[in-house]
């Protein structure tokens, strides 16, 4: 990161911490302590959902039921065997990462709605577990637990606070490492696209698992650490509310920042005090209609919005604040004001508050920065020695049968690849180019035969496994990490070099920051590579069309590959892109990388293939030099239907529409 | 093709409504209670029944239904009424951890 917005981060991280410790002395009152350590304890706990919903965009309605488990946890050990703090609490930690392992179980299989309804299942079995089995956690009467004690003395309110506090920022520094980390891009890049992320080498099995995980132990602590603060734990604590309303925080902060989570923290605490003072509501409603009127009006000048757009949001909060003057009794309508302004952030603030003040105030100018350091980091990318052996098969399929019911999209094709070489796979639409593909890189097992790698069987692997032995690929339809920069991108791409672990990650030991800084390196290279280091800090989503395709064979370079496979890397780009693209294909090939290419444009296959292979109905008719195939009347049948054409009307024909 | 797919939409909710509804009048007149929260936990079971028999099969509903439905009254009856959801739920969820598609639904094939 640059200097000046770690400069800004410092600012704020002493100017929080200076907060935190001047609270107390602030606020004597034990009731304002008291909800603090709330606050702080439910800050703990969204970091780790939002690990699970912000990052790898998983849902979860169970996290209420993680947080039960690790107070019971704390509640059981001290009432059973009076066990003191520091055992209690990674105990807590430990049980409850058990227990989202379990949860990450079905997780795997499953996504939306039915993981929803699955982790809401899963809350449910542990509410009437924990209100069952009385002989364990006393059932409907709940526990008492006492404040924790260390070397004979036992914590006060305040002191409890002042450890709460540090436990807090200790999180806080943690998550923030993790996700910061290639773990945690490996997260996003889960999320953003499950496909590409397991051709790049990286698990979404192993991922998924590690994320819930994560974010089970930070629920787990919290869970610990509130059963010492409320001194008093029953199982409707831990209910179907709950759950929903850490959700609510997450998505009213704002996903993916941790200051997101801490407001959510403090917006669901306290707004049921707030709800319940009319007056302050009613200054509160009476801010909210001016912050709307005057962010309105700031994005209709800046042209942001349009009217239409902005009319429902600005009247709503207008008509709150009129609303709140005329209410005499607000008690009875503290449910519905709460409803009401949940779904009013669910639809216009989609980002959280946070990501709407960030998008309001515009972005940081870290682009500029980065493209320069990206320019002095300008020593070319290098691909790593290959053997200078041609002339032997690198890759050989051998009588592959791909079958989808009754069809069989790939009938018994032999498929050599030679090393160093360019192969061309051509064929009509639905002749099983892309079934071929998918069968190379293990997305798909094939019904018979085998795939050999480097003179290893690969078929029957997992994708992961098959990209990290060194055969990477790009996708027809582009498969980027949309919400990542292309930079991120790329280092989604390189997390094969990363050995470091979670606890290197959560010290930065040394190793974890040599890697980091050599990753980042290379994919400063590779960007310059392939000509998009001006773009480097720009999302993936935002770059057009053709540097996405472009960005997707600087991602699988990452990989370091002996093979790589282009899905159609010409599709859709404009004349000087595909120049531009063929450059790079010709300068990666000249590194010694072997490129399976399959590609509708003839005139970028024929003049960059050493080979060419055509399939038609799953079966291969034609193999040999570009010039020989197109001179063969079995392919320009297949293309043209019977009509013997000569070069160029071939080329025009085979053009997809 | 020419069909309307709102109308399409809301007619399958209207539907999938209409039949919540004859559903809750029957469990209202047996117990004799109605109670803003009584759909939430039932809802919750007939996903699970839709889920475990496999939610593109009517068969799958009658064959899950029978199964939560007993394995609900078994527990009720053999170990304690409190723990009676549970058994319903863990196959929920072990249905879905090893057959997302359910004991009578058909896998899809994922495309890239």
């Amino acid at each position: 990161m640059s200097l000046i917005t770690d400069k800004k981060t410092l600012v704020l991280a002493v100017l929080g911490i200076v907060a935190l410790a001047a609270f107390p002395i602030v606020f004597h009152n034990p009731y304002y302590i008291h909800l603090a350590e709330t606050i702080l304890i439910y800050a703990i706990l969204l970091f780790g959902l939002d690990i699970v919903v912000g990052y790898t965009g998983q849902v979860s309605l169970g996290h209420a039921a993680l947080f039960g488990i690790g107070s019971y946890t704390t509640g059981v050990l001290w009432l059973k065997f009076s066990l003191p703090f520091f055992v209690a609490m990674p105990a807590s930690i430990a049980v409850t990462a058990v227990f989202g392992a379990l949860l990450a179980l079905p997780a795997l299989r499953v996504t939306g709605p039915y993981l929803a309804m699955v982790t809401l299942a899963f809350g449910t079995i542990i509410q009437i577990l924990i209100n069952e089995m009385t002989f364990l956690t006393q059932g409907p009467m709940g526990l008492k637990v006492s404040k924790p004690m260390f070397f004979g003395h036992r914590l006060d309110e305040l002191e409890f606070y002042y450890l709460v506090a540090v436990i807090m920022v200790l999180a806080l520094i943690v998550v923030h490492r993790i996700l910061k980390s290639h773990l945690g891009r490996a997260f996003e890049a889960l999320r953003d696209s499950p496909i590409a992320c397991d051709c790049m080498g990286v698990s979404v099995y192993r991922y998924k698992v590690y994320a819930f995980v994560i974010s089970a132990a930070l629920a787990g602590l919290a869970g610990s650490l509130y059963a010492y603060s409320e001194q008093y734990i029953s199982p409707n604590t831990y209910n179907f509310e709950l759950t929903i309303l850490f959700l609510l925080a997450v998505i009213m902060g704002g996903r993916k920042t941790r200051s997101g989570a801490l407001l959510g923290a403090l917006i669901v605490v306290m707004l049921p005090s707030l709800l319940a003072d009319i007056e302050l509501f009613r200054k509160i409603a009476t801010i909210a209609a001016v912050i709307g009127v005057v962010s309105g009006a700031f994005l209709l000048l800046k042209k942001r919005k349009t009217v239409r757009e902005l009319a429902v949001p600005v009247i709503a909060t207008v008509a709150m604040a009129g609303f709140s003057y005329r209410l005499e009794n607000i008690i009875d309508w503290r449910l519905t004001i709460f409803g009401l302004m949940t779904l009013f952030v669910v639809y216009y603030l989609q980002d959280g508050i946070v990501g709407f003040l960030r998008s309001a105030m515009g972005r940081p100018a870290r682009t500029v920065t980065h493209a320069l350091e990206g320019a002095a980091a300008a020593r070319d990318w290098q691909a790593a020695e290959q053997s200078s052996v041609t002339n032997t098969n690198l890759l050989s399929a051998k009588q592959i049968l791909m079958q989808f019911g009754g069809l069989k999209a790939l009938n018994l094709v032999d498929l050599n690849i030679v090393k160093g070489s360019v192969h061309g796979l051509i064929g009509p639409n639905g002749s099983g180019k892309s079934t071929m593909m998918n069968v190379l890189t293990g997305i798909y097992t094939p019904t018979a035969g085998a795939v050999e790698f480097n003179g290893k069987v690969i078929s029957g692997s997992t994708p992961s496994a098959i990209a990290l032995g060194g055969v990477a690929r790009t996708f027809q339809n582009v498969q980027l990490f949309g919400e990542m920069t292309a930079t991120e991108n790329v280092l989604v791409g390189l997390h094969n070099t990363f050995r470091s672990n979670i606890v290197d990650v959560m010290l930065h030991t040394p190793r974890y920051l040599r890697e980091e800084q050599d990753a980042r390196e290379k994919a400063a290279s590779i960007l310059h590579f392939i000509g998009l280091s001006a773009l480097a800090e720009e999302e993936a989503r935002n770059l057009p069309y053709g540097q996405q395709r472009v960005l997707e064979i600087g991602r699988a370079l990452g990989l370091n590959p002996k093979l790589l496979l282009l899905d159609e890397p010409a599709a859709g780009l404009t004349a000087p892109d595909i120049k531009e693209l063929m450059t790079i294909i010709r300068k990666i090939r000249e590194y010694g990388i072997t490129i399976i290419l399959i590609e509708h444009h003839m005139d970028v296959v024929m003049s960059i293939s050493d080979t060419v292979t055509v399939l038609d109905f799953g079966q291969k008719i034609a193999e040999g030099r570009p010039a020989a195939v197109q001179a063969d009347p079995a392919v320009i049948e297949a293309y043209l239907g019977g009509t013997v054409g000569d070069e160029a009307d071939g080329t025009a024909a085979a053009t997809p529409t | 093709m020419g069909i309307n797919i709102n109308s399409v939409i809301s007619f399958t909710f209207i539907i999938g409504a209409a039949l919540g509804a004859m559903a809750g009048v029957m469990v209202g007149s047996y117990y004799g209670i109605a109670h803003y929260q009584m759909g939430f936990l039932l809802g919750l079971k007939a996903f699970s029944v839709a889920i475990i028999g496999g939610l593109t099969s009517g068969m799958g509903v009658i064959v899950g239904g029978l199964i939560i439905g007993l394995s609900e009254t078994l527990t009720g009856y053999y170990i304690s009424t409190g723990y009676k959801e549970v058994p319903g739920l863990l196959l929920l969820l072990l249905v879905l951890a090893i057959k997302p598609s359910g004991l009578f639904g058909k896998a899809t094939i994922k495309k890239v």
